[in-house]
């Protein structure tokens, strides 16, 4: 009884100190790095995506994700591979079982949140520039070898096969960004040693 | 960083792509692309998605004060920002383990 109070308590004392997270002063400079990274990149992405919108034109990023994936697509061996796009995105694959390739399956916020860390964890130097750029194009790079795979996975194998690869592959997008923050100690310590 | 964090993760974001899955095929049937439209899809998603994300964070020793802050990290970069969730919870995680280390 004595203890299921103690414990009770303890947790009562942990909510009130909600607060406390933010007294941690390189917690809370964290918090406030990324969304400031975050805000900052996305209002510039979004006035990018306006300015095309007014210009009646697909973003470039969505284009080039679509048509590398749709190169990788046919280079894996799917025939009569289409590949047409509108103002609202892109369709990938053979007549009837194409992807439709939407501006939010371009990568590019995923590749904003990661930047959003290097610069929250590491602050606005040359390493972590020099970390968003790299890290931008590995992002990039798995998402084409995701679109262009689930392309090839749509013309050959069912649905549930699809599916299944689909979200272990987006696990997987995710776990390579969270191997790029690992490498982060070691690349700021090789540009530092450079510099 | 030990293979058992890194599998943790891993298994973490398996299990939330497992929602995200059914709650696509969702938007797929309504006809929709706003989740607003499946107002109790989403809020039972969301719940599920939280209480994993809560499961992680606890797993992972991280304290309860540490916690809220991140999951509203999280939901503010998925809300606000149409970020990814999970990747707000690793991040915040992520820092807290690598000053730890």
């Amino acid at each position: 009884m004595n203890n299921n109070q103690s414990n009770s308590n303890q947790k009562g004392k942990q909510l009130r100190d909600f607060g406390a997270a933010f007294s941690d002063k390189g917690f809370r400079d964290f918090i406030i790095r990324f969304l400031s990274t975050l805000i900052i990149l996305t209002l510039i992405y979004e006035a990018y995506l306006w300015f095309t919108e007014q210009q009646r034109e697909l973003d470039w990023v969505t284009y080039k994700v679509s048509e590398l994936s749709h190169a990788l697509a046919t280079a894996l061996g799917v025939a009569n591979c289409e590949f047409s796009c509108f103002m609202d995105g892109c369709r990938i694959g053979v007549e009837g079982r194409m992807i439709n390739v939407i501006e939010g399956c371009n990568g590019l916020m995923l590749a904003l949140v990661y930047a959003s860390y290097i610069v929250g964890s590491g602050g606005v130097n040359t390493s972590s520039l020099v970390q968003v750029i790299v890290g931008i194009i590995v992002v990039q790079f798995f998402n084409v070898l995701r679109i262009g795979m689930l392309v090839v996975l749509q013309d050959i194998g069912g649905d549930a096969y699809f599916y299944f690869v689909k979200y272990i592959f987006n696990a997987l997008i995710y776990l390579s960004i969270l191997f790029l923050w690992i490498l982060k100690p070691y690349v700021d310590k090789a540009l530092n040693r450079q510099q | 960083m030990s293979l058992k964090s890194i599998f943790h993760v891993f298994i973490y974001l398996v299990l939330h792509q497992a929602a995200s899955g059914p709650m696509g095929y969702l938007l797929h049937i309504n006809n929709t692309r706003d989740f607003f439209d499946i107002p109790i899809a989403l809020a039972v998603g969301t719940t599920y998605k939280i209480i994993l994300a809560v499961v992680f964070l606890k797993i992972q020793k991280i304290q309860l004060i540490y916690i809220l802050p991140i999951i509203g990290l999280a939901l503010i970069t998925r809300i606000v920002f149409h970020g990814p969730f999970p990747i707000a919870i690793i991040a915040g995680w992520f820092y807290l383990y690598t000053r730890k280390e």
